[in-house]
């Protein structure tokens, strides 16, 4: 019996042994030489020449650890706050960021570069820094209202008219980040009783309601699969990145933006509280607010520039839409309703 | 009076040291978390049970409850259908490749829920022109066919096959048609086996996640997965929590059923016995097992042939593409690391789950069969992690180390700790068939013969349990390999297993993405499949039965 | 010194009644010793309490004429033989057979001159490599006991051991028996309920019933003079016809018959098969019986016949006068062999004076 209790703690020992040396050594942030940790959403991309350039500059490895989409990345890090994943989280957007600060996950720093930043994207706290911005709107597809006839819908209002039923795909707000800016929009438009009125509407009109963006833009929408629906919530970039990505050349977007629906989301940055390495960390996010990263984000991630003060390529100042009062909600009441909403959605629409 | 001391000679003091073990793997890997779970999500109110009043009166979770348990028996009905008539066939005719047919339809039960979802995934997307199944409950109950049937081939199969022909016989000369003997003689007798079969395929469907996750969708999820969502996506831990408890409550129910059905079906001997199958004579013979044959295919072959065609499709020609993008960094594809190394990862950390699960699940069963108190609490204590939501689990996991040891570097270990949690009953429930099976007279005639009890355990249980003991280590393999719903929590996001990378892959747009999602599943349904098989050669008695 | 005393035994099961009460045999080395009884009457419970399986309640177990009290199983030096067999399916027959040698740590020269030499005393030299389950039940049953004889026990207990066998095989196995433990020099006590396997294996039988020794004696003697009518029954002696008996006399329903010593009083009258013999006009007391079937047997005739309320067999080799079903016969008894026994000796009977039965006088 003792033999085999001496078996069973060997066996045991040498498990957990050969667990930790399993550890490809990728998960080192506490270590001062391995590289700093950006934890982020799926969306994420930058071009490999600009991280390059930080570890050029200063000697530090990055490691990009996307956690799912915007809302999921922002739960993980709660969950794992005393032991972050990370040292940089990007990518908390305006809708989640009450429950970020209320986490208290960020330390306080002011970036270098701030001066240049959009005032009117700045908040009023020190421990998120506002590093993209971009607009929610129903884009449409422009061939098939021109052969259908129809002219295009002139404001948000217009999608519950009769003759654009069955036309509209949106996302689930639930399980989505531009379904929830959507609905955000909606209620920062009409109010919130109006708002569900209008969503009862909407449905009344057969809107289509998707998980995610990509079973909407290709799945349903007409100008990008073989779906069925010429109106469909995306971004106010979505016609430049159509220009841009066309099978062949073309000077005019094949898909436009109805002005009136868009929703101002901007994502903001910190340094994760918990982080071993903070120095790094804020070197990272004074990079992320550099005229380098910030300029090669239009082209990567399809948002605009925080920095009032870098250029923007052709095809967006050409084909995207930058809407003079873009909808918008306060964080706080956001948080505050934010629960209920989607509820609310869920019984007014999807059940 | 001279009576003699006890000579059987069982210290009192060996079972609870061995069952220390047990004890404290479930004690501090699977209760501590669970406590953290309900204490966060159930102990920020002042009335302790307001959390679960309100999601129990809540109108989704009415309609989350229903779904899960309509699916629940739709699948279970589904499965029994194309399960019974397969089992019939496999038990009563002995033809070519039955044994292969046979270990076939095992492949399916043991893949990993997620290729399960991307088979599926790919099935219905070839299917979509001429019907198109995608997002509806069917997509979610042919999922569960696929990978239930083999519990019932297997359950109701073993049993068929060892029953008497004799009282089916004497039906048939008493006057009874061959479907009245088949109901009034043979069907009363498989019943313990197809209720113990419909019990765990309902169990299995019930508590059912990656698929539902993948092939479901708004108003399609089960508890499971509105546990994941609350967490995951709206940190509504109060809600998780409570749903944790629900669904607790209702797998507890189940396995109770599941426990009479079982106590009432036959202990079977370990040793083979006769069967009545017979060669293959005649049209409706033929037609029989044809139809079974092609019953199987349809239901389990095809949509493993359209995972393979998928993963192999490049644009319009075919090619090893997407196996190759597994091993480099692409833009398009959203993972901190590469593939690959996914693959590496959870090679290395399925086998440190096997040895924990198999060290844990021994020494567990060896405590449930040494008897008496300790070993009946042991008993049922181990299926306990099985009734518990992964999702759960892998929640509590993450809330209970967020410090000390397992933060960290430590925090690696948390993921073989998970999935070994989810491998224990499979472990416990190989062994303590074979274990109680010993004929306690083989450990006597060894005692006589002048071992003494430790000599007995190495000379005559150590043999005989030792080849189920790979069977074990080869069933934690492949379920800890696969595993989804508990390492989804723990997993490092820069150390992601297989699974892990194929749901990701699955959310993300892009060709690229769902080829290497597909390529992925191809891996990891060749791992499992090959472990399986080799199992299967190996098997022994109603090992792998359940 | 004996191979076994058992003194005084006393067993149960857990909380339950006693199983065995106050149990006394002994075995010699060399001797085959059966335990006879029906099931249920204790017999593989003793087993058990001799291997060290089952603890004693009361009473003493010596082996070697030391008290076995102390001594664990493996420590006993005994071989047990179990019914079916318990052979180890992980190993094959020479393993098997290995295992006592193996656990003394012998020399693995001499572990397997202990194999050899013990699966050639039961004939199964050449089935040495197989696996155990490839066996017939009687070779299966042969590996058992070279399994055991291979311990060098001093003592074997069989445990029905040909009771799964087919009746030719049981008896060739039981008739084989009684050469190989003299040969050996071991005891051997063998548990049986078939009477015909005892009488060829033993050279005593101790008849158990109830939990407790009836009668412990050489066959000749058990059948001769069975102790009381529950022995005289399973054994089958003959018919027990209930007689009053005054004065040297038994006077039964059947008729009146010469009893010398029997006291006076009620009592039961046993008439052995043996001392009746077909005979229409006898010099001695008869006995009129209705036949009921006449069946040819080989070397004699078998009348099943039917006298009060008794039916019992009777041979006869007067082949030209037999009887037809239905008629009568007269039957001619040779007093010598009458035995007058107890009116009542319930099961309870010897468990209540504790004593064992003593053979009673013959006339």
């Amino acid at each position: 019996m003792r033999h085999r209790s001496r078996l069973l703690t060997m066996t045991l020992t040498a498990g957990l042994l050969l667990a930790a040396c399993t550890d490809p050594g990728t998960d080192t942030g506490a270590d001062a030489a391995g590289p700093v940790r950006l934890l982020t959403h799926d969306s994420f991309d930058v071009s490999t020449e600009v991280l390059e350039t930080f570890t050029a500059d200063t000697g530090i490895d990055v490691e990009v650890i996307p956690l799912g989409d915007a809302g999921s990345a922002l739960n993980r890090v709660i969950l794992t706050k005393d032991d972050p994943e990370g040292d940089v989280l990007f990518g908390v957007d305006s809708t989640f960021l009450t429950r970020a600060l209320a986490e208290d996950l960020f330390l306080p720093h002011r970036a270098a570069g701030l001066d240049a930043v959009d005032p009117a994207l700045l908040p009023d706290d020190e421990r998120v820094t506002p590093i993209d911005f971009g607009d929610v709107c129903v884009n449409y597809d422009r061939g098939w209202f021109a052969e259908a006839g129809l002219p295009v819908p002139a404001d948000l209002a217009a999608l519950a008219d009769d003759r654009y039923a069955g036309l509209l795909a949106v996302q689930n707000p639930a399980t989505s980040s531009p379904g929830l800016a959507f609905l955000l929009g909606t209620i920062a438009r009409l109010g919130e009783d109006a708002a569900f009125t209008f969503w009862e509407r909407l449905r009344a009109n057969d809107v289509l309601v998707t998980d995610g963006w990509s079973d909407a833009y290709y799945g349903a929408f007409t100008h990008a699969s073989d779906g069925d629906r010429p109106l469909v919530v995306s971004y106010a970039s979505s016609p430049p990145a159509e220009v841009l990505f066309a099978a062949e050349p073309t000077d005019t977007a094949p898909t436009g933006v109805i002005v009136d629906t868009c929703y101002r989301q901007v994502e903001y940055a910190g340094v994760l509280a918990s982080t071993p390495r903070p120095d790094a960390a804020r070197a990272l996010l004074d990079h992320l607010l550099s005229p380098a990263f910030q300029a090669d984000v239009p082209l990567t991630m399809f948002v605009f520039p925080a920095r009032t003060d870098v250029p923007l390529p052709d095809v967006f100042t050409a084909h995207a839409v930058l809407p003079d009062e873009p909808l918008t909600l306060d964080p706080a009441r956001i948080d505050a309703g934010r629960e209920g909403w989607i509820e609310r959605f869920t019984d007014t629409v999807l059940r | 009076m001279t009576g003699t001391r006890g000579t059987r000679r069982r210290p009192r003091g060996r079972p609870l040291l061995l069952a220390a073990v047990p004890t404290a793997f479930l004690g501090l890997f699977f209760l501590w978390p669970l406590v953290r779970v309900l204490g966060r999500g159930l102990g920020v109110d002042a009335t302790p049970l307001a959390p679960l009043w309100d999601v129990a009166r809540d109108p989704r979770t009415h309609e989350v409850v229903a779904f899960t348990a309509g699916q629940a028996v739709a699948s279970t009905v589904l499965t029994l259908a194309v399960g019974l008539p397969v089992a019939g066939v496999l038990a009563r005719y002995r033809f070519r490749g039955r044994q292969v047919l046979e270990a076939a339809t095992l492949v399916p039960f043991v893949l990993p829920t997620v290729v399960v979802g991307s088979a599926f995934v790919a099935l219905l997307g070839r299917l979509a022109p001429v019907v198109d199944l995608r997002g509806t409950t069917w997509a979610i109950l042919l999922a569960h066919v696929f990978f239930n049937v083999s519990v019932v081939v297997r359950t109701v199969g073993g049993l068929w096959r060892h029953l008497d022909e004799a009282p089916l016989l004497a039906a048939r000369t008493l006057g009874a048609g061959p479907l009245r003997a088949f109901r009034e003689v043979t069907l009363p007798r498989l019943r313990p086996a197809i209720m113990a079969a419909s019990a765990v395929v309902f169990l299995f469907t019930f508590t059912s996640f990656g698929v539902v996750l993948i092939l479901g969708g708004p108003g399609r999820s089960t508890i499971e997965v509105e546990i994941h969502r609350a967490t995951a996506q709206l940190l509504d831990l109060r809600t998780a929590a409570a749903l944790s408890v629900l669904q607790l409550l209702a797998v507890v129910a189940t396995l109770g059923l599941y426990d009479r059905s079982r106590r009432h079906q036959a202990a079977r001997p370990l040793a083979r016995t006769a069967t009545t199958a017979r060669p293959v004579r005649g049209v409706r013979a033929r037609l029989a097992v044809g139809g079974a044959v092609a019953l199987l295919a349809t239901v389990q072959g095809v949509p493993l042939l359209a995972l393979g065609e998928r993963a192999l499709r490049v644009g319009d020609g075919w090619g090893l593409d997407h196996f190759r993008t597994l091993g480099r960094p692409t833009r398009e594809a959203v993972l901190s690391v590469v593939p690959a190394e996914a693959v590496v990862n959870s090679l290395a950390i399925a086998t440190v789950a096997t040895l924990l699960a198999l060290a844990v699940g021994t020494s567990a069963a060896v405590t449930a069969v040494s008897g008496g108190r300790v070993g009946r609490l042991m008993d049922g204590a181990l299926m306990l992690p099985l009734g518990t939501s992964a999702v759960t689990l892998g929640l509590g996991l993450l809330l209970a180390f967020r410090t000390g040891p397992f933060a960290g570097r430590g925090a690696v270990l948390l993921v073989p700790v998970a999935q070994a949690l989810v491998a224990v009953p499979f472990v416990v429930r190989t062994l303590l068939p074979v274990l109680r099976a010993i004929d306690r007279r083989l450990r006597e005639a060894a005692a006589t013969l002048g071992a003494p009890p430790r000599r007995v355990w190495r000379e005559v249980d150590l043999p005989i349990v030792s080849r189920a003991g790979l069977v074990a280590a080869g069933f934690s393999f492949a379920v800890t390999i696969g595993e989804f719903g508990a390492t989804i929590f723990v997993a490092r996001a820069s150390q992601p297993t297989i699974p892990v990378a194929i749901h990701r892959a699955l959310g993300l747009p892009g060709e690229v993405n769902l080829g290497r999602a597909m390529a992925l599943s191809v891996l990891l349904a060749l791992i499992t499949g090959t472990v399986v098989l080799l199992i299967d050669r190996i098997r022994v008695g109603q090992v792998g039965r359940f | 010194m004996g191979a076994l005393t058992v003194e005084g035994l006393r067993a149960g099961y857990g909380a339950g009644p006693d199983v065995l009460h106050d149990v006394t045999l002994d075995v010699r080395p060399g001797e085959v010793v059966a335990l006879l009884g029906a099931s249920g009457s204790g017999k593989s419970t003793l087993l058990r309490c001799v291997a060290g399986l089952e603890p004693l309640r009361a009473g003493r177990i010596l082996l070697g004429g030391a008290d076995a009290a102390a001594l664990p199983v493996e420590r006993r030096d005994v071989g047990l033989v179990f019914q079916d067999h318990a052979l180890f399916p992980h190993r094959d027959v020479a393993g098997n057979v290995a295992f006592g040698p193996r656990m003394q740590g012998l020399a693995p020269a001499d572990i397997d001159a202990r194999v050899d030499h013990a699966l050639r005393r039961v004939g199964l030299a050449a089935l040495a490599d197989r696996p155990v389950d490839a066996l017939s039940g009687g070779e299966q049953q042969r590996v058992a006991l070279a399994r055991a004889l291979a311990a060098r026990p001093r003592l074997l207990l069989l445990d029905e051991p040909y009771g799964s066998l087919d009746r030719p095989l049981r008896e060739g196995l039981a008739s084989a028996l009684p050469a190989l433990v003299r040969d050996e020099g071991v005891g051997a006590l063998l548990v049986t309920h078939d009477q015909q396997e005892a009488l060829r294996a033993a050279d005593r039988i101790a008849v158990l019933a109830g939990g407790t020794v009836r009668q412990f004696d050489v066959p000749e003697r058990l059948w001769r003079d069975p102790a009381d009518a529950t022995v005289a029954t399973f054994l089958g002696v003959g018919p027990l016809f209930p007689a009053t008996v005054t004065d040297g006399t038994a006077h039964t329903a059947v008729g009146t018959f010469p009893v010398a010593t029997a006291a006076d009083g009620p009592a039961r009258l046993l008439v052995p098969t043996a001392a009746l013999h077909v005979d229409p006009h006898p010099d001695g007391p008869r006995l009129d019986a209705t036949v009921v079937d006449v069946r040819f047997a080989g070397d004699a005739h078998r009348l099943e016949v039917r006298s009060g309320e008794h039916t019992f067999a009777v041979r006869t080799t007067t082949a030209d006068a037999l009887p037809a079903p239905g008629g009568t016969v007269t039957l001619g008894v040779d007093p010598r062999a009458l035995r007058v026994l107890p009116a009542d000796d319930g099961p309870r009977a010897g468990s209540q004076t504790g004593q064992r039965a003593e053979p009673r006088a013959g006339q």
